[in-house]
């Protein structure tokens, strides 16, 4: 009993100890970088800030009429600096107890029917308008707007519409929601601001003309010119603990060692390669919330791997990643496509001529373990097409069988080229710089036999290579009236494995490299003519 | 990576059962859990899960949301024919079933949020609420709003919500054109084969030992393990070919260690396996009865069964003629059914590139008139152009032996292509005594 009491003590001392703390930086940090809770104000953005929050405020308390438009990328800090902007508005009284806001978002909103229910509802009016039938669009909005005028009925109440995804909008038929809200804006009939937010730069060549002449023109932009000082400065005040922290010797420690880590040199790159890559809110706030995951209590700072490893899930390359789980056959698949696109410069191919490439392929070995039944290709071709990685061409009609159906691969030279590297099965020491068609179609065959045998030049010392040789055969190259022979061992050593060596593959790596000109000179041989060459071979017993 | 066992907020006991349930994607439960944080905290507004099929995605999903009691709704994407019964389905998990009842008659995504927000007012979220969607990828060929407006719907309802894309297809097949919140992208791996042996290994008839059946599985990701990885499919040939297996150590031939021996005895239905069951030529119970029929003695029957279609002699001679039409270039029929056609220049026809190949390339079209000539010339005695061979060709449409490729309402000179494998025409020529092969310009010595 005795033991248990303390034990839970003890529990106890180290909740409040580190647990407690730590819950509660995971909360506010959390709050700020999932839920996207407004900062004190907004960094970089002084001067929209002033710009917007003077334009609402005129029609707020003076009931001036706007309309304005927010452009900027995604993850610019768009809504934040509209929410920034509100909430500075409200603190005033007379805007208080003045404004209503009515918030419609294109992706909500998709017709013009239900955003001006959607704004009947939100100026709480459902009950004047009732059952009545309105003759058109914007004899509804005259209604509600002349609703909201104050009981001395000499002024309305000023509303903020502030439409999100305003692209979006200007796809709804005739444009009729914008028409009488920019109407309604230009001629002094009621005061309201209509304030756009969008990523499109180009939204105004998206607004029909008679909408366009009644928008203000007025517009601010975020466009953001960060520079990578600013950039580390910002993760760094992302991820520090603000001063009400309750435990202030801990938030002190944790700002201390948010300013070594942002100091650390490996961090600095990874954060350059972030800024060169995206300098938005969004990416960022993903990558610290993917180190701040990687917090817990028997490890409580942010550690320099920590950033590398949420960098290295942020930058995981998912097509790469789908490759290296696809079977042997469709990756073999994979390859004969490929080598189509290279040989005939990237016309669509079909499943037949997949297969024959295959066939030919696999007609080099003797190894008949990868001769497929046709249906099991099939199968497999339409496992590739389900992944998307291969698509139909266009126009492809149905009604053509489906092992004639032109299709397109969707991957590119490299990520094949990758895939294959990092391929489990693949050895991994080839060499990145030079793989041409031909040497990825070795390394493939290299992959079937689960066998290490792409090494264009580490082939060439085969013949100085240790082995125990059982057997041996001897190929003899007349070339002209020259004549070379090469003795090659059966088995392979290499490291600490061994490989057991098919002559065929020896041939054929060896046509391979006539083929390619190649210059044997560590052999002392210079073979530099394909034709003309015979390649007679004798089994010799040692 | 943190350990999946040692996530706060969560009971230690319920972790360690989810590690248990969970063999093999320890890794990625532990990832998730520590993104998706404690219970009470924000989690990041939306996160894609990819892999193949089969790596544990809904499972994972599944196993911790039960037990670790997370409220969530789980919307597979397939079964969601209208966004209605998406919405139905979410605000009846949340909210019980007075809220769902709330939706207009095809309600817009807008009514829903309405009704979310409505809702949660009244009951606040205490805990992180979580929208699994299986098969996301269907999503793209919903409502062009409806896959944005999930991805930032902690946004939109203002609620602690996570949304879970699952899916087969790696993120950038799913950004739209004026791009989207961007979720959080988390990859499942496939199995490894140490691990599908271990997965597999999990389900062994207790009246075998671990090593005898791991032997088994052994053998068969020998035979399927470079064509399927998918852990389902293999899992389903597992069962099917143990009996099978067993055989010979119930007759008392072998015994449990003699791999050898019990090797030999599979491999060959292993793989007709392959070319049946993994094609999905016969379902699980024709696959046993087969089984059992050959212990009968009884020789096994060709299995691709779709190589047998009785035809008319006629309709016969008149897909062979389909055949010749569609994969030989009209410029050759002169010199393979003219009886006069003159000096053959061989060297003519044997200037083909491969890429002209009508057998890499696919059928032609080719008109009714051609098709005719060629049936009149192959045919051996003499028929008479009746309605019945007309009819013929009409019933080969409908077999979808042929294809008719012009219009329908081009009654003069319809124009068909041959939509019948090379095997299957040379099975059918064998039948009437005639070498096909001797007349296909592909095929040409």
């Amino acid at each position: 009993m005795a033991t248990r009491h303390t034990a839970s003590s003890c529990f106890t001392e180290i909740w409040i100890e580190f647990i407690c703390p730590l819950l509660q930086v995971q909360k506010i940090l959390r709050e700020r970088l999932c839920h996207q809770q407004l900062p004190e104000k907004p960094e970089g953005l002084e001067a929209q800030h002033k710009h917007l929050l003077e334009l609402l405020k005129r029609t707020a308390v003076h009931g001036e009429s706007n309309s304005v438009l927010i452009v900027g990328p995604r993850g610019a800090g768009k809504t934040m600096l509209l929410k920034c902007v509100l909430r500075d508005l409200l603190e005033e009284t007379e805007a208080q107890k003045n404004l209503l806001q009515v918030h419609l978002n294109g992706l909500l909103q998709t017709d013009d029917r239900i955003a001006l229910k959607e704004i009947t509802r939100q100026l709480h009016l459902e009950n004047v308008v009732g059952d009545k039938v309105f003759g058109s669009f914007a004899e509804n909005l005259a209604f509600l707007l002349e609703a909201l005028k104050k009981g001395d009925r000499s002024s309305s109440r000023p509303v903020l519409f502030v439409l999100d995804e305003f692209d979006l909008f200007a796809h709804h038929k005739n444009q009729t929601l914008l028409y009488n809200l920019f109407d309604v804006s230009q001629s002094a009939q009621a005061p309201i601001a209509v304030v756009g937010i969008t990523c499109r730069l180009d939204v105004l060549e998206l607004l029909e003309k008679r909408v366009k002449s009644r928008f203000s023109h007025r517009q601010i932009h975020l466009l953001s010119s960060l520079t990578s000082t600013q950039y580390l400065e910002r993760v760094q005040t992302q991820l520090s603990l603000p001063d009400h922290f309750p435990d202030g010797q801990f938030a002190q420690d944790w700002n201390d060692s948010i300013k070594t880590l942002c100091r650390d040199k490996s961090v600095g790159e990874i954060l350059q390669r972030h800024f060169n890559s995206s300098k938005d809110f969004r990416s960022l706030h993903m990558l610290l919330m993917l180190c701040l995951s990687r917090v817990s209590v028997a490890k409580p700072t942010i550690k320099p791997i920590d950033v590398q490893e949420a960098s290295r899930v942020c930058f995981a390359d998912a097509t790469a990643n789908m490759l290296r789980g696809l079977s042997i056959l469709e990756l073999c698949l994979i390859i004969a496509m490929k080598h189509l696109n290279d040989v005939y410069e990237g016309e669509p191919f079909n499943l037949q001529m997949v297969h024959n490439e295959f066939k030919k392929f696999l007609q080099r070995k003797s190894n008949s373990m990868y001769n497929f039944e046709r249906p099991v290709i099939m199968k497999a071709f339409e496992h590739l097409q389900e992944l998307e990685l291969i698509r139909p061409v266009d126009g492809s009609s149905a009604k053509t069988q489906r092992e004639y159906r032109l299709m397109r691969l969707m991957l590119d030279h490299s990520q094949i080229v990758e895939a294959l590297q990092k391929y489990p099965q693949c050895p991994t020491e080839w060499s990145t710089a030079h793989l041409d068609p031909m040497q990825t179609w070795i390394c493939c065959a290299a992959t079937l036999q689960e066998k290490m045998f792409y090494y264009p030049r580490e082939f060439l010392k085969l013949g100085q290579m240790k082995g125990s040789c059982a057997t041996a055969y001897q190929i003899h190259v007349f070339h002209g009236n020259q004549h070379y022979s090469l003795k090659q061992g059966l088995t392979l050593t290499w490291g600490k494995k061994t490989w057991q060596l098919e002559w065929r593959m020896i041939f054929f790596f060896f046509m391979f490299f006539m083929d390619r000109c190649c210059d044997l000179s560590q052999q002392k041989l210079s073979l530099c003519c394909v034709a003309g060459v015979t390649v007679r071979c004798r089994k010799v017993l040692h | 990576m943190a350990a999946l066992s040692q996530q706060p907020g969560y009971e230690e006991e319920k972790l360690r059962k989810v590690t248990e349930l969970l063999p093999c994607r320890e890794l990625q439960a532990g990832f998730l859990l520590s993104v998706m944080g404690q219970p009470q905290q924000y989690s990041y507004p939306s996160i894609f899960i990819y892999g193949h099929r089969a790596s544990g995605k809904s499972h994972v999903m599944q196993v911790l949301f039960k037990e670790l009691e997370l409220p969530h709704a789980t919307v597979s994407c397939v079964e969601c024919v209208s966004v209605a019964s998406l919405f139905e389905h979410v605000l009846l998990s949340f909210f019980g079933y007075e809220a769902a009842s709330l939706l207009p008659r095809s309600p817009s995504l807008s009514d829903f949020v309405r009704i979310y927000r409505q809702q949660c007012s009244r009951s606040p979220a205490k805990q992180t609420r979580y929208i699994v969607m299986e098969k996301s990828e269907l999503l793209r060929d919903a409502d062009a709003n409806l896959l944005p407006a999930l991805l930032r719907l902690q946004e939109l309802v203002e609620d602690n919500i996570t949304v879970i894309l699952l899916s087969e297809i790696s993120w950038d097949k799913f950004r739209p054109n004026t791009g989207c919140f961007e979720p959080l992208l988390l990859h499942f791996p496939d199995y490894s084969k140490v691990e599908l042996q271990q997965i597999l290994s999990l389900d062994r008839n207790p009246s075998y030992s671990a090593e005898f059946y791991s032997s088994y599985i052994n053998i068969l990701l020998g035979v399927f393990y470079s064509v399927c990885r998918d852990l389902r499919e293999l899992r389903h040939l597992a069962a099917l070919n143990f009996s099978k297996f067993c055989e010979p150590l119930a007759e008392g031939k072998v015994k449990e260690t003699d791999t050898h021996k019990l090797w030999r005895n599979i491999e060959p239905h292993l793989k007709k396996a392959m070319q049946t069951v993994y094609l999905r030529e016969v379902s699980s119970h024709q696959w046993e009865q087969m089984q059992q029929m050959e212990k009968e003695a009884e020789p096994l029957r060709g299995l691709s069964a779709h190589t047998h279609v009785e035809l008319p002699y006629y309709s016969k001679f008149l897909l062979i003629a389909a055949y010749l039409a569609s994969y030989n270039p009209a410029r050759t029929d002169k010199r393979f059914f003219l009886k006069h056609h003159g000096k053959i220049r061989k060297t003519h026809f044997q200037k083909k590139n491969e890429k002209a190949s009508n057998h890499l390339l696919g059928p032609k079209p080719f008109p009714l008139d051609r098709l005719l000539a060629i049936f009149y010339s192959v045919v051996d005695s003499r028929v008479a152009p009746t309605a019945s061979i007309f009819s013929q060709i009409s019933s080969l449409v409908t077999l979808q032996l042929l294809t008719q490729v012009s219009h329908d309402d081009q009654l003069d000179a319809p124009k068909y292509k041959c939509a019948v494998p090379l095997d299957f025409i040379c099975a059918i020529s064998r039948t009437v005594n005639f070498d096909i092969v001797k007349y296909l310009y592909d095929f040409l010595q």
